[in-house]
């Protein structure tokens, strides 16, 4: 009962700690939300605020992809979105702004993890133990990114559902009874984190390849581990986003199958079991190649990326032409490396106790006196090491296993392993005290001026065209319908983000073409895309880092009178919004007011990499 | 307890397959109407102050910046206001402030330089407007404002350098 009520007080120390990061930053809008969510966040926050008012969302955005529309249904998961919007529709007063309950709503189920984390540690040793491992979780910075960005991420809601599945995975594997019980929750809680994040079922491949070695060098009870494959395969099939990506035929799914038909091989004829299973695993990553490559291009994207970073050590080349734009446009935060300052305020001490607690448990695998759900609790943590290092968001993954691991070092008969656990929670409660709370995004100053200038001046639903990072902003606080959008499922999407990217370094008439195409009314242009040659920016992924002074990007940027067919409406330092003109219309020029970042002549532009005569 | 567990499992995918299934519309439906109450409060302080009614014009834009905390213009706006209502101090602290958010802000520097210069403190006001001119070198104003400050303080010579920079611009923007 005691060792409860102190997890529920770790809980509400982390939930008060993520409130305490979002409503006491500086400026933070109490009573309206514009720009507060950027980007993906964005977008989720307008579906479910569209969910709260209407009590429905629609199956095809025709706003978000403008103009055939996002097919919501078919191509996004969108419980925490729903689940968000009905909660308030049905039990929140309407004085309560919808962002405010959001932030507080994020604020506690991002926080559930803690629950798994805990049952988890305490089924394997001991309470104490289990409490002191939900307190190093509790304190440790990575937790908190996300939520006090502040975000409306996916992942936040996914996450607790996949530790809970975890932890009936561990139930069911090191149960006596109650197997088949413990795997069908475990599979239930992988269905629902299924359904809420696409990534999830990345996360399903690393379990795979820790069945894909037990089956393979020790013997493997397939059952329970069929049963969490039939509740995916359930979800591949009635959950219509899983079910257009096919899912059922994803390498993970690929992978369960062949480890579950070479269980099906007589168990004395081991050795057979194992070269089937061997063979029959290179059947399917073939087949698998050839889905993504051919069949399924939204897989490419992340399939090539982890391939790429593979090749190049996580180092992004010199030459941006080395690779891919696919490849560079999802090489950017949260998929890339964390830098080594980021990895210590990160996660602290944790690095010491997680590292030891593997090293302990691994150890004790060797002398075989571990079990083999330590060994699953070691191969997810050792796996997420290189994984991290290559993709900062499996932070989150990284930390939940680490802590895990550390509890090994209170049940150590060493006492000094004690104390350094102590310390650990210690030394990361100081850290997270002295963190700097950092807001991520955009300048919220001149967006919002933007923003409300395309509120207040431009006609309702005339269609935009900006960048796909910060058309979700227009979206979700102005109401306009915009051509691109940060979600990658969205069929035609990417494709069209490239050709947007590309045409932006090519004459004003190609650029026009695609405005024209798509029936975009007004144009955002942002100072980043012409100046910023950074590994983030457009100009590195679409390999132009020497930019012609005719492109229609320098036009927009020094020299909109220049300009045929757009006309400038506003600006800011940040920002310019142009007015696509109809074929024949007549520009209306007006003196734009003076920044210096748009003025030619305080620029040497030969540094910029922008080549050509005047 | 087992048939517990089978029970919870079930309604966990349940619930899963109605919320991805049950919420959608097929149908096109327009945005909801959302009140930007934040906007609508700037528009009507912008209105009271074109009116000249700035206590009220003050007031509204105060509630604003419920909505807007840190908007540059908002702020700047009230000090605009507050400095035509005679109240310097909140004048200033604004355009402070307004600074503070946006130090691209010229109109600021400028606004702000003049009261600091009514009230003696030539030295920043100084400083102010060369920081405005260089945000914007073509800022005729201010060139104007710093060579006044710089004639107040019997330095002709400063005050006659001003003048051929903002000759020097002006030539420039004919050309």
């Amino acid at each position: 009962m005691k060792a409860r009520l102190l997890l529920f007080v770790i809980f509400l120390f982390m939930v008060g700690y993520k409130l305490a990061a979002v409503f006491g930053a500086h400026g933070f809008p109490v009573y309206d939300s514009t720009p507060l969510f950027w980007t993906e966040s964005a977008l989720q926050y307008r579906t479910a605020r569209r969910v709260a008012v209407t009590g429905v969302a629609e199956a095809v955005m025709k706003d978000a992809q403008y103009p055939e529309g996002l097919d919501v249904k078919n191509r996004l998961t969108i419980v925490m979105e729903t689940v968000c919007g009905y909660l308030y529709r049905l039990f929140v007063p309407k004085t309560v702004p919808f962002h405010t309950f959001l932030i507080i709503v994020i604020a506690l189920y991002s926080s559930v993890g803690v629950i798994p984390l805990y049952l988890t540690v305490r089924f394997l040793h001991r309470s104490r133990a289990a409490l002191l491992a939900a307190a190093l979780y509790a304190v440790t910075p990575a937790v908190y990114t996300t939520v006090t960005a502040p975000g409306f991420e996916l992942q936040d809601f996914a996450l607790p559902l996949i530790f809970f599945h975890v932890y009936f995975f561990v139930r069911a594997y090191a149960a006596e009874k109650s197997r088949y019980q413990y795997s069908f929750m475990s599979g239930a809680f992988l269905f629902a984190a299924l359904t809420s994040w696409h990534l999830t079922q990345f996360y399903f491949l690393v379990l795979v390849g820790f069945v894909i070695i037990c089956f393979l060098f020790t013997g493997f009870d397939v059952k329970p581990f069929s049963i969490i494959v039939a509740t995916s395969i359930l979800a591949g099939l009635v959950i219509p986003a899983l079910r257009t990506l096919g899912f059922v035929l994803s390498l993970a799914m690929l992978l369960a199958y062949c480890v579950i038909l070479a269980s099906t091989i007589p168990v004395n004829k081991l050795i057979c079991q194992k070269i089937v299973l061997v063979c029959l695993l290179v059947v399917a990553g073939s087949f698998s190649y050839y889905i993504s490559v051919h069949i399924l291009s939204e897989y490419r994207f992340i399939y090539g990326l982890l391939w790429d970073k593979l090749r190049h050590f996580g180092v992004r080349p010199a030459q941006t032409t080395d690779l891919p734009w696919e490849t560079l446009v999802m090489w950017v935060s949260p998929f890339t490396s964390p830098s080594r300052s980021v990895i210590v305020s990160a996660l602290g001490t944790i690095i010491i106790s997680g590292i030891t607690g593997a090293v302990l448990t691994v150890r004790s695998l060797l002398k075989r006196s571990g079990t083999r759900i330590e060994g699953l609790l070691a191969y997810f943590a050792v796996v997420f090491v290189p994984l991290y290092l290559l993709m900062i968001r499996m932070d989150a993954f990284l930390v939940w296993f680490f802590c895990v691991l550390s509890a090994r070092l209170w049940l150590d008969s060493r006492k000094i392993l004690r104390y350094v656990f102590l310390l650990c929670v210690i030394g990361n409660c100081i850290l997270l005290i002295l963190s700097a709370r950092r807001t991520a995004g955009p300048d919220r100053n001149h967006l919002l001026g933007m923003l409300m200038h395309t509120r207040l001046n431009v006609p309702h639903d005339a269609p935009f065209l900006t960048s796909f990072a910060y058309g979700p902003s227009i979206l979700a606080y102005a109401d306009h319908p915009i051509v691109l959008h940060p979600k990658f499922e969205g069929e035609h999407n990417t494709a069209r983000i490239e050709e947007c990217e590309h045409r932006l370094f090519e004459d004003e008439n190609a650029f026009y073409a695609f405005c024209r195409t798509y029936h975009a009314e007004f144009f955002v242009y942002q100072a980043d895309m012409l100046l910023a040659r950074g590994p983030e920016s457009m100009r590195y992924r679409t390999h132009t880092m020497r930019v012609s002074r005719q492109s229609v990007a320098y036009a927009f940027h020094f020299r909109p009178r220049t300009l045929e067919h757009f006309e400038l409406v506003y600006t800011n330092p940040h920002y310019r919004i142009y007015r696509v003109l109809g074929y024949g219309a007549e520009r209306h020029d007006r003196k734009p007011a003076y920044f210096r970042v748009y003025d030619e002549q305080m620029f040497d532009v030969t540094g910029f990499g922008i080549i050509g005569s005047e | 307890m087992n048939r517990l567990l089978w029970i919870a499992g079930c309604v966990i995918i349940a619930a899963a397959v109605s919320i991805t299934n049950i919420p959608f519309t097929i149908e096109y439906t327009s945005a909801p109407e959302v009140a930007y109450a934040g906007d609508t409060l700037l528009k009507r302080g912008l209105m009271l102050f074109a009116r000249d009614s700035l206590p009220e014009a003050a007031s509204v834009l105060r509630k604003a910046l419920a909505f807007y905390p840190d908007f540059s213009l908002l702020h700047f706006y009230l000090a605009e206001v507050s400095r035509r209502d005679g109240d310097v101090q909140t004048a200033k602290k604004e355009y402070t402030y307004t600074i503070e958010i946006d130090r691209e802000f010229y109109p600021a520097y400028y606004e702000l330089a003049h009261l600091l210069h009514d009230e003696g403190e030539h030295a920043t006001a100084i400083e102010l407007l060369e920081t405005a001119l260089i945000l914007n070198p073509y800022y005729r104003e201010a060139y104007q404002t710093l060579a006044t400050v710089y004639i107040d303080l019997g330095d002709f010579a400063a005050a006659e350098q001003v003048y051929q920079r903002l000759r020097v611009v002006e030539e420039h923007m004919v050309e």
